[in-house]
């Protein structure tokens, strides 16, 4: 079957609930096969957009269309074409993992998806209540996964996975967008999304703040990066490359912080003898705060 | 069990509680007739010493005074046995959408492919089925012990009395229900239900003593239960077609409130 493209248009999406203003004016896109994370501090209204897509709660104003139809119109039929993995993760602490996906393969109609759920490794036969956090996280995502869906609504998927069942994870993001399915990623983290998103819309107070191809978004991330030499080395040397924000150097460690490439950072560095590199990833918060600084806030 | 549907799951997260619904209402049935046989002589002559207005408000002229049926009335069927059919399913009502809100697994039920009036109306039929259960251990224990105690209580007229119970059920857990819907709390939901059962009964009830009530309790569901006296007259068209259509009106009006609420 053709895909519409693009698959999630909202346009001007909002949503009040009594006086608060939880999603105000929101209008991005997710493309076949293409990953959005969807990035905002807790309360944003990230799960808020995520609902409306689902149809368990209406706009106020706006619109919002999935494959083609209004969510509401679309109704189960448009559901069936979505694996959707909720935030909070209810889901009936009693049923163990094999009677949660075969209640879930009968209300799709389709088959069980046991397969997947040892790829991922899914405890199957004990109550999801009794169960790890990552051990739910783990079947969420399966029966998220488990029939080919035409959209991926994901609310911060990967909180509480091994870096093992991330890896998963991200082979299996990358198999269904091979295919065309759109996926939209939620998270306050940026690490989450940061290596499996092709674009990143942030929000903040229910508006969106930016929408832009990760690679842009990276490079403008600061980064802090800690490089330990053989012996000492001079501050000045490094005090004035192009992207650097701060320098901190005690006896033979280094650690600055840096927006874009680290190119010079490391040709500077390679006129000493260099023992170790190590960079953290960057900060969402550090992100938003090069926003904040562009971005006034709204009027409420 | 295979949960093929949300009907059958409902069934299947019912299974325990219908267990334990079922063997207190057989206990409870089991010693309140066991003892008919040796009281059966005091028993007439303690009715009848009654004031007429405690006969009259706890419906024991009805069923006739001092006969088993009446003891059955004034025992079981006046107030014991429709009590514990409408809690039961004033909680399973409440539990049944609110409940499910609030513990957060609606979310994750809505956003599978099928359609809320559906979850509704599916949830709904698990719901009468597990109470037709416990119902049915009920009345085969009842007309088991009637035989064996000697209540003096034909058989279609005890299933007659029975079904009347389970409709009056029926009622109180589409009341539940639609409260459930309505206000998204469990708790507040029971209460609205327990509310208006009590409110029900005591219309009824009160109507017998109270003469200003009288012309309020044909709409009763307590009165279209047992005013017409199912244990020696069997059912009543009128009065159960009256507990089927509200029923029907709040499973209706659940139904639209459902579909259109927000799930937060």
């Amino acid at each position: 079957m053709k895909l519409v493209s693009p698959v999630v248009v909202c346009e001007e999406l909002t949503k009040h609930f009594g006086s608060v203003r939880a999603v105000e004016g929101l209008s991005f896109t997710v493309e076949a096969g293409e990953v959005v994370g969807f990035l905002g501090p807790n309360g944003a209204g990230k799960t808020t957009t995520i609902r409306m897509l689902l149809d368990l709660i209406r706009p106020t104003r706006g619109r919002v269309e999935v494959l083609g139809s209004d969510p509401r119109r679309g109704g189960a039929e448009l559901r069936r074409r979505i694996g959707y993995v909720p935030g909070d993760l209810a889901m009936y602490g009693k049923l163990n993992g094999r009677q949660l996906l075969q209640f879930i393969a009968s209300l799709r109609g389709g088959t069980p998806a046991e397969q997947l759920a040892e790829r991922v490794g899914v405890v199957l036969d004990r109550p999801i209540g009794t169960l790890s956090r990552g051990n739910r996280q783990k079947l969420a995502i399966v029966q998220a996964f488990a029939d080919a869906p035409d959209l991926l609504v994901l609310d911060e998927p990967t909180s509480g996975l091994d870096p093992v069942a991330q890896r998963t994870f991200r082979g299996l993001v990358r198999e269904a967008t091979d295919r065309g399915c759109a996926v939209l990623l939620s998270s306050h983290v940026l690490g989450e999304v940061q290596r499996i998103a092709d674009r990143v819309a942030i929000v903040r107070k229910g508006r969106l703040v930016t929408i832009e191809p990760m690679r842009d978004l990276e490079a403008k991330a600061l980064r802090v990066i800690e490089i330990r030499f053989g012996g000492p080395v001079p501050a000045e040397a490094f005090a004035n490359l192009p992207g650097i924000r701060s320098v901190d150097v005690e006896g033979d460690l280094l650690r600055a912080s840096i927006a874009g490439p680290v190119d010079a950072l490391v040709k500077a560095a390679a006129r000493y003898t260099v023992d170790s590199i190590a960079g953290h990833e960057a900060d969402l918060e550090d992100v938003f705060l090069a926003y904040y600084a562009e971005v006034p806030d709204a009027p409420a | 069990m295979l949960l093929r549907s949300v009907f059958v799951k409902t069934i299947y997260d019912r299974r325990r509680g219908v267990l334990w619904w079922s063997v207190g209402i057989s206990i409870l049935t089991v010693a309140v007739l066991s003892v008919w046989p040796s009281v059966r002589d005091e028993y007439q002559k303690l009715v009848q010493n009654y004031p007429q207005a405690l006969l009259a408000f706890f419906g024991i002229e009805k069923g006739g005074l001092g006969t088993g049926a009446g003891y059955l009335q004034a025992e079981l069927f006046g107030l014991m046995l429709p009590l514990t059919l409408i809690a039961y399913m004033i909680a399973a009502g409440s539990a049944a959408t609110a409940g499910e809100q609030e513990a957060g697994t609606l979310e994750f039920l809505l956003a599978q492919p099928v359609s809320r009036t559906r979850v509704l109306l599916e949830k709904f039929g698990g719901l009468c089925i597990s109470l037709a259960v416990i119902t049915a251990v009920f009345a085969g224990v009842l007309v088991v012990s009637c035989r064996v105690f000697d209540i003096g209580v034909s058989a279609p007229h005890l299933l007659a009395a029975t079904a009347a119970a389970y409709v009056l059920a029926l009622l109180f857990g589409a009341v539940a229900l639609l409260a459930g819907c309505l206000t998204g709390h469990r708790a507040l939901a029971a209460g609205i239900a327990s509310a208006a059962a009590l409110t029900a009964y005591l219309l009824s009830s009160l109507a017998a003593l109270v003469a200003g009530l009288k012309p309020f309790r044909p709409i009763s569901p307590f009165w279209w239960y047992n005013g017409h006296d199912p244990l020696r007259q069997g059912l009543e068209p009128l009065h159960i077609g009256l507990l089927v259509a509200v029923t029907v009106v709040c499973i209706v009006g659940a139904t639209l409130s459902f579909a259109r609420r927000d799930l937060t």
